[in-house]
This record gives structure tokens, C-alpha cells and sequence, in this order.
């Protein structure tokens, strides 16, 4: 006869962590998402954004009279294609999509724009680094009245980190320290791009987040004690597991748990999106890549699905955009996408971050079988 | 005349009528004998560098590949003066195989920056080859008449203690597909004007630049350049700091000196490449690991060439696209074994033209025309 005590309670969390931690959690909230067919970058596409934002209660509320910063995806080198093709039409966030978020945002009464972006292994200003990926950063700094530009893969312009903490603990880590952009924000915005992602199966608005952390502390070649001055290598602790961030930043909350990325990574991503909340995702799916998260991936290939996403709640819209993507947002590990790796999803769910229950999601425009993109398929 | 000859340095056994078959007309002998307006220097196998330990591809301080490069030898030799032929003389090779695809490169590499390279006695085995690709490189002789498209610039005497930093700088520019005019201070000061399209200039010597170079440099900030100098060549009081450099105003343009003393060759490169801005840059290159580019022009702007070289060995770099910081209306694509040259895709783009390239091993050259 099994004697449910507490020791075996916890002994069984251990085995199934998501449960016993679930059933403690409240509901967690539900959000409206809005969907729409986009074909291009072209004409179309301010004025389906526009749409999306009204439909999700129009952008005033969200952004006037604020300091709105924006997460954007300019994941690997700004040498890298899919092929020959320019990085925005493959595993970047498209610069017009950027720039049509940031009319509507100054449009709407918003304050100042910040970019952010911590790109890969180098303090070089985002603009220079938008350059090389062949962008003209110009296009985005005059999209609005007030745009600034940070590369937040190191100190940047702050004069210390910001201690970002993880409500009610994190799975992983209990707080990050992050380049000051990240805190002195009013609004936190996420635009991503739609493809899957090699170690955490998808990236929707959340895996963006990833790259908010500073290399220089939690990068392969960060110091054992301080921050780097410059970011070395990426994120592989992350990963891994092989090191700890560097000193002055908080551990792991439990360095004997698995050192797999399937395993790390999702939780991380849960952990930095509950330590810095996401207020607005915006998901290009416009033209994107099937296969990986970036052309370094083997069997990556081009995809056109032809939609984009918006969502006030960040778990919401990703479940959404999973569900476009043609998987199950309530998938759990083993099952695609999440075959090797935890549920992004299922772990911000259980911080009480948002639902990842479609038949609690409202959609809003476009109905999901209408702009089904099974990217597998692809 | 040293332009129409091909060093060799010939096996004592080779009969003389297959010397007579080549291309290669100047033995060099044990002593190094060269012609009059030649300048022999030692060089090193060009490859990607192995791992001490692992032997696996070392990674440099770009965080791309290692390479061991000798443009920026050939491009030093010739600051001082760009009528001196130059002769590339690899000597032993230690540890390393050769195998047919590094005597390629070897020539490849030194042709591309207008140098010749000697070839060896171990090259034997692979006349035939290098007989062919020498006579391509005397069908194209035109091209090492023309100058580097770059916006960058190095003034350098590489004498005394930064003589490593200036070589090094020249090596990395390289490796950051930054172009670079190089120049002595005694050249520059002698020429009528310095290089037309350079934006922005570094002043790498120990000695103050002599009243007329000075003058230039001068004139140069005023119309709107940006000069790094370890000294502010007399201009007024600092007028800001930032990036590392306290900053001098002058005219239109400005005179960055440093906080601190350079000593970082790669540093120094970045702070060049970047502080002239990416948006002048004149070429980029997509999808490539190690791989470096020279891009000349004619005089007249109407035709131009972007030679690369791939220096990981066989394994061919696949979707490498080129890009070109202005438009070009055609280009043509030559390899070391095509027959003749293909037609290739330009695309216009922001920057100015992107040119996809097809599978690239050891050397292509990219012929453009306005």
C-alpha cells in the first residue's frame, strides 16, 4: 500500500515535475490573440497590423506616453543565409515589420522606441550590426519620432545590470541580471519570427527572449567571477549546463538537475519571461524557415506561411502560433514539436504566465485552420 | 621585365625541355637570386591554421577561422612601392601534408594581390595544373593594374615596435572583409593626393608625419575624413571623448587618438572598420567560413574584379552570395578549372548589387562591368 507523506509527494514531484507544481497554480489567465493572412512585406502590411492592433484593443492603451522597448530576432551572425537569400526572409524578424510596429507605436502616443538585441559575440552597436546583416538601420531610427538602438549582449549604455527577478522562484533561476534596457522600460515588447527551433521545438515570442541575456555573464566565455567587458562565445551554458553564469549574478537554484539542453533551455525561457513580462508579442510569420531555428541547423529549408501574430499575453500567442505551425499546443515531451525537449509553453503556463488552451484562446481576424501552416510539411 | 616572369624553383632532375614547356622562365636558385625591381619574401603555406592539440580548425579572434593569409605581406611590400614585383617564397612546411589544392592556393593567392609566388621543387607532381592556372593569371594581368575598392586606409612605415601591430591590423582587416589602401608615410607624402575614396585613414608609425604628409592629413580631416593617430598632429584641444578616443575636430572631419596606447592588432582593426562605419563598407561577403576577398577596380570605375580565395582546403563553401557596396550591370564568374567564364545573377540591393556565387573551392574571380 503506497503512504502518500510528503517525502513521497516530493519524491514523485521530482519524477513528474510539472504536475504537482500545476495543481498548486491557479488557472492561468487567458488572452485574445489576433491572426492574419499577410502574403508580403509590401503594401499589405501596415495596414493588416493596424487591424490586429484594433482588434486586440488598439495600441493607445498599451503603449501612449510610454517607453516601449522591442525585443527583435537577429539570431547568428549577420553572415549567415538560408541559402542566398537576405537573414530577414529566413530566421530574422523582417525590419519592415519592425518598422510598421514602430509607426503604429508612435502613432499611438508612444513615448520612445528602443531596439534591442544582443547580438552575437560582439559590443558593436546594433545599427552596425544591422548593416552587415545588409539592413539600413536608418529605416528603423526614423519609423518613429524617438527611436533609440542598444546591443544588449553586454553592459551597454547602463552603469550597472539590472536584477530582473523570477516570480515565486523560477524553474531554473531565480533572477537574471540584464542590460538596463530591459528594466527601464514601461512596455516590453516581442517581435519574433515563426519557425521551429532545434532544442526547444519552436520560437515564437518567448525562445525570443533567450537572447536577452548578456553573454558577458552567461556566455561560454564570460568570466568566472564578474561580467565580461565584451560578450564571449553564446549562450552553450545555457544549453548545457557546463558553467555556472559568472559569479556575480545568482546560480542556478539546482545545479544537479539535468544538463540537457531539452531540458534547460525551455526552462529558461519560462524563467526570463516571467522575470521580464512580455506586454506585447508579435510573431512574423510572413516568410520564415522549417527545420531549425537558423540556417546553421542541417536539413533547414525556406517556408512561406504567409501569417502574422499578435497577442497581449506572450504564452497565448505562442500557443496560437503553434497551433498554426500545425502542433498542439498542449504537447508535452515526446510528442511534436517538443520530441526532445520540455514545453516552452506548459513551463510558462505552470508560472502562471497565460494558457496554453486554445479552447480558452479567443481568435481574433483570421481563424487558425484558415491560415494552418503545417511547417513539418514544408 | 619582372612582370612577365614566373619563379620556380625547378628539381635539379627536371630535363630541360620541360622546362621549356612552362610558364615558369626564372629558376630560382638556393641563394634567391631575383631580377633588378623584385623583392623576395618569406611567406608561410596559406590554410586554415590547425589546432596545436586537436588538429581540428583553430578559431581566431574574428571567431572565423584561422587562416594563415599573405595578401597583407604582399600589400606591406608594396606600400612603399607599388612597382616592385614581389615574390612569395614559402618555405618548409613542417608537419603539414600539401596536397594539390595548396600549391593552387599558393599561387592563387599570391597572383591575387599582384605577386608572384615561387614555385616549389615538391610542386613537380603538379605542373600541369599550375601551368594552367598560371597562363589564366597572364590573360588577366590587367586586373593586378587595379586599385583596392576599399574606404579604409593604413599609413604605415612598419618600422620599430609597431611593426607587428601594422602587419597584424593588414592581416585581420582582412579577415573582417575590410579593404584596405596601404601606403608608406614617405609615399604618401610624395603622391599628389592620398587614395581617392578612402574615408577614413590610420596613422601607424612611430615618427610624426613630416610637415607635407601632415598637410595632407590635414586637408584630408577638413574635407570631411576621419583620421586615428597616436597623436593628434598638433591639431587644438579635444572636443570630446568616446568609443575609446579622445576626439579633435577639425573642419568637416575628425582626428580620433586613444585612450590607451594600441596594442591590440584585431582591436585596432574593429575600431577601423567600425568607427568608419559598415555603411561605407565596399564588400561583404554571405555564408563564408575562410574565405577572403580583394576587390579592384579600373581607373574609370567601368570594370571591376572581386577575386576570393578559400583557404579551408577542398571542402568547397556552399551559397556564398557577394555583396557589393555599388551597382554593377554584369558579372562573370572564373574559376582555375572552368574552360570559360559563367554568367552569373547580380541583384540590385540597398547596399548595391548582392552577387549569389555557386559552389567556391580554392579561387574564383568575379569580373564585373558598369
Amino acid at each position: 500500500m503506497t503512504c502518500f507523506n510528503r517525502r513521497n509527494f516530493l519524491r514523485s514531484a521530482a519524477a513528474a515535475p510539472f504536475l504537482p507544481i500545476a495543481s498548486l497554480r491557479a488557472e492561468a489567465p487567458a488572452a485574445p490573440v489576433a491572426v492574419a493572412q499577410c502574403k508580403s512585406y509590401g503594401q499589405e502590411l501596415l495596414p493588416t497590423l493596424d487591424e490586429m492592433f484594433d482588434q486586440l484593443g488598439g495600441l493607445e492603451r498599451i503603449v501612449s506616453g510610454k517607453t516601449v522597448a522591442i525585443k527583435v530576432n537577429l539570431t547568428g551572425s549577420p553572415m549567415y543565409r538560408l541559402g542566398h537569400d537576405p537573414a530577414e526572409l529566413a530566421h530574422w524578424t523582417h525590419p519592415n515589420v519592425i518598422g510598421c510596429v514602430m509607426h503604429l507605436m508612435n502613432r499611438a502616443g508612444a513615448r520612445r522606441i528602443r531596439i534591442l538585441e544582443s547580438p552575437w559575440n560582439t559590443t558593436e552597436p546594433l545599427e552596425q550590426y544591422m548593416l552587415e546583416g545588409g539592413w539600413n538601420p536608418s529605416d528603423l531610427l526614423h519609423a518613429a519620432t524617438r527611436v533609440e538602438m542598444e546591443n544588449t549582449n553586454y553592459l551597454g549604455a547602463g552603469r550597472k545590470y539590472s536584477r530582473l527577478m523570477v516570480p515565486g522562484g523560477g524553474h531554473m533561476f531565480r533572477g537574471f541580471d540584464l542590460n538596463h534596457s530591459y528594466e527601464e522600460c514601461d512596455v516590453f515588447v516581442s517581435i519574433a519570427k515563426m519557425k521551429e527551433h532545434a532544442t526547444a521545438g519552436v520560437t515564437l515570442s518567448m525562445k525570443n527572449c533567450f537572447g536577452i541575456t548578456p553573454c558577458t555573464i552567461y556566455g561560454q566565455g564570460s568570466p568566472k567571477d564578474e561580467p565580461g567587458q565584451r560578450p564571449a562565445g553564446g549562450r552553450g551554458p545555457f544549453h548545457s549546463g557546463d558553467r555556472q553564469p559568472a559569479a556575480s549574478a545568482l546560480p542556478e537554484n539546482d545545479p544537479s538537475t539535468p544538463r540537457q539542453g531539452g531540458y534547460r533551455v525551455p526552462r529558461i525561457v519560462a524563467d526570463l519571461v516571467a522575470a521580464r513580462p512580455i506586454h506585447l508579442a508579435v510573431i512574423d510569420g510572413i516568410e520564415s524557415m522549417a527545420g531549425g531555428e537558423g540556417p546553421w541547423n542541417r536539413g533547414v529549408r525556406r517556408a512561406s506561411p504567409g501569417v502574422l501574430i499578435a497577442g497581449t499575453n506572450c504564452v497565448t500567442t505562442d500557443a496560437v502560433g503553434t497551433a498554426i505551425m500545425g502542433f498542439d499546443p498542449m504537447a508535452t515531451r515526446g510528442t511534436p514539436p517538443f520530441e526532445h525537449c520540455d514545453s516552452t509553453l506548459q513551463l510558462a503556463e505552470l508560472h502562471g504566465l497565460g494558457t496554453r488552451n486554445l479552447s480558452r484562446i479567443e481568435v481574433l481576424g483570421a481563424p487558425i485552420q484558415k491560415v494552418l501552416f503545417p511547417i513539418r510539411k514544408v | 621585365m619582372p612582370a612577365a616572369l614566373r619563379p620556380i624553383r625547378w628539381p635539379a632532375s627536371t630535363p630541360e625541355a620541360l622546362r621549356k614547356e612552362t610558364p615558369f622562365n626564372y629558376a630560382v636558385g638556393p641563394d634567391g637570386n631575383v631580377p633588378k625591381g623584385t623583392s623576395l619574401i618569406e611567406g608561410e603555406w596559406p590554410g586554415v591554421r590547425a589546432g596545436r592539440q586537436s588538429g581540428a580548425a583553430e578559431a581566431g579572434p574574428t571567431g572565423k577561422l584561422w587562416v594563415n593569409a599573405n595578401g597583407w605581406r604582399v600589400q606591406q611590400e608594396q606600400a612603399g612601392n607599388p612597382e616592385q614585383r614581389v615574390w612569395l617564397d614559402h618555405g618548409a612546411t613542417g608537419n603539414r601534408v600539401l596536397t594539390p589544392y595548396d600549391y593552387l592556393l599558393a599561387m592563387a593567392e599570391a597572383e591575387t594581390y599582384g605577386a608572384r609566388w615561387v614555385v616549389t621543387e615538391d610542386a613537380a607532381g603538379e605542373l600541369p595544373a599550375l601551368t594552367q592556372a598560371a597562363r589564366f593569371f597572364s590573360e588577366h594581368e590587367e586586373w593586378t593594374d587595379w586599385a583596392t575598392v576599399a574606404a579604409a586606409g593604413v599609413i604605415s612605415d612598419f618600422q620599430g615596435p609597431i611593426r607587428t601591430l601594422s602587419q597584424e591590423v593588414l592581416n585581420l582587416a582582412g579577415r573582417r572583409t575590410l579593404p584596405l589602401h596601404v601606403i608608406t608615410p614617405q609615399r604618401a607624402e610624395q603622391q599628389p593626393a592620398l587614395a581617392p575614396g578612402v574615408k577614413a585613414w590610420l596613422y601607424l608609425s612611430m615618427k610624426e608625419p613630416s610637415p607635407a604628409l601632415r598637410a595632407k592629413l590635414w586637408s584630408f580631416v577638413d574635407s570631411g575624413g576621419l583620421l586615428l593617430s597616436a597623436s593628434p598632429l598638433q591639431t587644438a584641444k579635444a572636443t570630446g571623448s568616446s568609443n575609446g578616443y579622445q576626439w579633435f575636430n577639425r573642419g568637416k572631419g575628425r582626428i580620433g587618438v586613444p585612450d590607451q596606447k594600441w596594442s591590440n592588432p584585431y582591436a585596432l582593426a574593429a575600431d577601423l572598420h567600425l568607427l568608419l562605419g559598415r555603411e561605407h563598407d565596399t564588400v561583404r561577403l554571405y555564408n563564408t567560413t575562410a574565405v577572403n576577398v580583394h576587390y579592384t577596380a579600373s581607373g574609370d570605375g567601368r570594370r571591376g574584379v572581386v577575386q576570393l580565395l578559400q583557404y579551408a582546403g577542398l571542402r568547397a563553401e556552399q551559397n556564398v552570395t557577394v555583396a557589393l557596396g555599388r551597382s554593377w550591370k554584369k558579372a562573370r564568374l572564373y574559376t582555375l578549372t572552368a574552360e570559360k567564364p559563367e554568367p552569373l545573377i547580380v541583384t540590385e540591393s540597398r547596399f548595391g548589387a548582392d552577387i549569389p556565387v555557386p559552389a567556391l573551392s580554392t579561387y574564383a574571380a568575379i569580373e564585373l562591368e558598369a
